[in-house]
This record gives C-alpha cells, structure tokens and sequence, in this order.
C-alpha cells in the first residue's frame, strides 16, 4: 500500500518536472530557420556540386582535359569531351557531372594536378528527370568557347 | 459443437515494415502472434543490400572511403576511422599523432550525435515526441562543427588513408569546448524529461531483458552487450589509436533491459564528453597525415581491425593481392548482429512492446543490410 502510494507520489511530481523542462525552452531563442527565406551561412569547406574554378585574371579555367580527375572518381560521374587548339594544347570542350551518380567526396578535386576542380555551394540539386541531373562543370554552365 | 467454436482461436502473421515508422528505416518483421501476444519474430533483412563488400573489389583503396559514409549513416565518422584503419595495417603506416587525436574527437562527437539519433525517435516510439526536438537541436550542432571541419553534414568522408584530409578550421576548438559545456546540461534536461518520467519507467522496465550469457552467444556488442552487465569496450579492451591517453568509465548495466540500454547510452554520452574535453587539451602540433603514395598497393597479405562504433563493434577484413584493389573485403557490422537478438528477446512481447525493443537495440539498416 505504502509503495502504491510512493509511486502515484513520484508520478504527480515527475510529470510536471518533465514540462518545467518545456516550459523553459518556450521562452528561450527560436532555432528553427524559415527556409528557403532564410539562408544558411554555409561554411568555406562546404562541399556541393564540382565546378571548375575561373582564373580571376585570366577568366579562364585551368583545366587540360588530363582526365586524372575522371579516373579519382569512385563512382564515374564525370564525363569529359576534350579537342586541342592552335597550340597542340588539350582542353575540354564539354565536361560534365552527374549529380545523381556523384558521391560529393571531393576525391576528383584532391587528384587534379592543376587545381582546376572546386566543390561550389550549390546544393538546391533536385531534378525532374535524370537528364536534368547531368550539370556542366564549366562556371556558367556554358561550353568552352574557345 | 459451439463449445469448440468458441473455444478455439487462430495463430496469425502480422506483417511489421518495410515501410513502417517504427522499425527506423526499412526492415520487416514477420510476427506470428497469438492475439495480441507475439509468439515469433522473424526479421526480414536486404531492403537496403548495396553490395558494397562487392563494390569493393572493383574500387581502388581511396576509392572505396565514400562507400564507407553509406555503411551506418548516423556515425560515419566511425565508418571511416575503421577502414582507414585496416588499410594502414595492411600498409603497416604510422599515423601522425596530430591526426590521430582529430580521429579521436570526431569520432566522439559522432558516437554523442548517433546516440542523440537513436534517444530522440526511441523516446517517440514510446509517443513522446518533444525531446527529439531536444535531440535533434544538439545534434544539428555537432553537425555544424563537421560541416565546418569537412564540408558536408552526414557521409564526411574525413578521415583518408594515412590520417585525415583536412585540418581543423578556426574556432573550431572553442566552438567544440562551448558545445560540451552546453551539452552537459542538456543530459540534465533529458533526464528529467524522459529518464525520470514515470510513464517512460514503466514501460520499459524489465522488457526485452537479455541476459549476459544470451548477449554474448548472439554476438551481441555495443551498448546492447554492456546493458547486460558484460563490461566490454573496445577502447579500453584492445586500445585503438590514442584511447589509452584518455581517462574514462565503460557505462554498464545490471538487468540488460530497456531502461538499462537507455541508461547506458546516456552515460556513455557524457563519457564521450570527457574524452572530446581530454582530447581537445592536449591536442599536439604537427602532420595531420603520413606521407603515402598516391595509388595504394599494399603488400600482399590480410589484415583485420575492429573499433567500438556507437553500435558495436566495426570490423574490416581486407585481403590484398598486391594490386591497387583489394581482393576481398569482409565487413563486420554490429546492427547485423545486434539484430540477430530480436526473435528471442520479442517472444512473449505485446506489439507495442516490440516496437521500443527494436528501438532500444538501435539499428541502423544502412548498416545491417550493407
Ligand atoms: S579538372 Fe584537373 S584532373 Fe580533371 S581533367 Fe582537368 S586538369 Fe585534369
Ligand atoms: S565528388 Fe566524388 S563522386 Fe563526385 S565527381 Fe568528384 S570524385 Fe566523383
């Protein structure tokens, strides 16, 4: 009898303990973001979709279709078309990433031997279809022009 | 004749998953039951096969560090740790110190966010859904500081062959010091809110007791197996990496119930915390990775390593012929045998008992399934 009642005891004081707990979270700071109209601040290592980095003087790429970056890769999601120029030099006229196929390891980026390769913060990836998932590595989207 | 009509009742299967809430990713469970009482369960796994063991023989060995992220998703950290490990074995590598330690905290922190993970949704199937949002608020925290570290929020792929990739960004190790200061008080705030609530006592006292002897035949490990009492851990058993450089307790239980999974999971939450504060003391200077080729050909030859994950135990086997890949990999995954216990300890259970003795085991299909 004595325990039965120690026990309703511990319940009656147990429960309201519980939402003091609550309670005191209910007037502290929101943690909850209102995305999309609220941004993350994403962090300089982030890693989202592969791109190639455009030479801020030069605005070119550095990239010379060596294709050390396409043998790195775990899972074949890259693809690279290359041709060469006036000067014997390669270069690659289409280079593409599938992001359905991409680990987002990074490990192409580490294997380029020109430091051509970035992960850039782009990770609203979704796609309708499979063929809209295959993105150009090249900056805005667009073929090599040269 | 009505007599036996009345009299006789029917055994039924009840079909649990795949896609069911409670069984925490994609399992089934095929439960023979007798009214309401569950006379058999039978898991029914591979919803989740990759065939990574396979994937491996046809990926060079850096390669193969991404797929490692896939294997337990809650704690790749671990994933990483334990095959690195095995590779620099069988390349007999020496890990720079400096790197060492950084395996060491990361992999803490993972074990306190997989624990989180695992506290937040067992406390739902039990219909408390407020301290998952508790949970899930350290946990995004612990994620910050991997994001910050790595760049990516679940599969880090962090560690590599010979050490880890990149060294610890600025103002990480304040942000990790403020984050343990912080979590201490919210392991007081669990307690109260679920440890302590009466509802939460009776429900899993004394359900899914596992006894030592039964834990140990099933091949039970992880928190599972120190529930029952058995105080083994493998960092403290066969030191890994720097673990002999740190003070801390194995979290044990007496009973091997529930409450006792429970408890010992928060208990080793804040165990974790004193290794990250040790870790972060006397993190050293220097090289955060040995200087290795770029294309990895191991010696001819084997070798095996395990590590104590926040699930269990973690083994690679890897055989190398001497190539660039390996020959055959062997993973040992603690879900898969922690799993294994589920037809003996839900025999006898009601079904919603069957529910929180799944979640107590904590699973993670990812990993059974492989
Ligand atoms: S991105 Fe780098 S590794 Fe890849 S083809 Fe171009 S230069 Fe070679
Ligand atoms: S991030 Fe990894 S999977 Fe994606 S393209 Fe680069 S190497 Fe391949």
């Amino acid at each position: 009898m004595i325990r039965i009642i120690k026990e309703i005891y511990k319940a009656l004081i147990s429960l309201p303990a519980g939402m003091l707990v609550t309670l005191k979270y209910l007037f502290g700071r929101t943690v909850t973001m209102q995305y999309p109209e609220e941004r993350w601040i994403l962090p300089e290592r982030f890693r989202g979709r592969v791109v190639l980095i455009r030479d801020e003087k030069t605005l070119k790429h550095r990239c010379t279709a060596c294709g050390n970056c396409l043998r790195a890769c775990p899972n074949a999601s890259l693809r690279l078309e290359s041709a060469v120029d006036q000067n014997k030099k390669r270069y690659p006229v289409k280079f593409t990433v599938d992001t359905a196929l991409c680990l987002f390891c990074g490990l192409c980026v580490d294997s380029c031997p020109f430091n051509a390769l970035k992960m850039n913060k782009d990770y609203e990836l979704a796609a309708a279809s499979r063929e809209a998932c295959v993105r150009s590595l090249f900056p805005d989207g667009e073929n090599d022009d040269r | 004749m009505n007599q036996t009509i009345i009299n006789t009742t029917e055994e039924y299967f009840l079909n649990m998953g795949p896609q069911h809430p409670s069984t925490h990713g994609v399992l089934r469970l095929m439960l023979k039951m007798d009214g309401e009482v569950v006379l058999e369960a039978v898991p029914d796994l591979g919803y989740l096969h990759r065939g990574f063991e396979k994937i491996a023989e046809s990926r060079t060995y850096s390669q193969f560090l991404p797929f490692t992220d896939r294997l337990d998703y809650v704690a790749s950290m671990a994933n990483n740790q334990a095959y690195c490990m095995a590779v620099e074995k069988l390349l007999k590598a020496e890990v720079p110190p400096r790197a060492e330690y950084i395996r060491v905290i990361m992999a803490e922190l993972n074990r306190i966010a997989s624990h989180l993970v695992w506290f937040g949704p067992f406390a739902m199937d039990l219909g408390a859904i407020t301290p998952f949002l508790y949970a899930f608020k350290s946990r995004e925290m612990i994620l910050d500081l991997f994001e910050s570290a790595c760049g990516q929020r679940l599969t880090y792929s962090y560690m590599k062959i010979g050490g880890v990739r990149w060294d610890l960004p600025e103002g990480f190790i304040e942000k990790t010091r403020e984050f343990c200061r912080y979590f201490k008080g919210q392991l007081d705030d669990y307690e109260t809110l679920v440890g302590g609530n009466i509802i939460f006592l009776e429900r899993t006292r004394g359900v899914g007791a596992l006894s030592k002897e039964d834990a140990i035949d099933y091949g039970c490990t992880g928190p599972v197996l120190r529930a029952t009492g058995a105080r083994h851990d493998k960092r403290k058993d066969e030191p890994y990496s720097v673990y002999n450089e740190f003070e801390f307790d194995i979290p044990v239980g007496k009973t091997g119930d529930t409450l006792d999974r429970y408890r010992v999971r928060l208990a080793e939450m804040s165990e974790s915390l004193k290794i990250i504060e040790q870790a972060l003391d006397k993190l050293p200077q220097g090289e955060i990775s040995a200087k290795l080729p770029k294309l990895i050909k191991p010696e001819p030859g084997e070798a095996y390593t395990c590590i104590e994950t926040p699930r269990g135990e973690l083994g690679f086997y890897i055989v190398s012929d001497g190539t660039a890949k390996p020959y055959r990999m062997k993973i040992r995954s603690s879900s898969f045998s922690n799993l294994s216990v589920i037809p003996l300890l839900c025999r006898g259970l009601k079904v919603s008992d069957v529910v929180i003795v799944l979640g107590s085991i904590d699973i993670v299909l990812g990993d059974v399934d492989r």
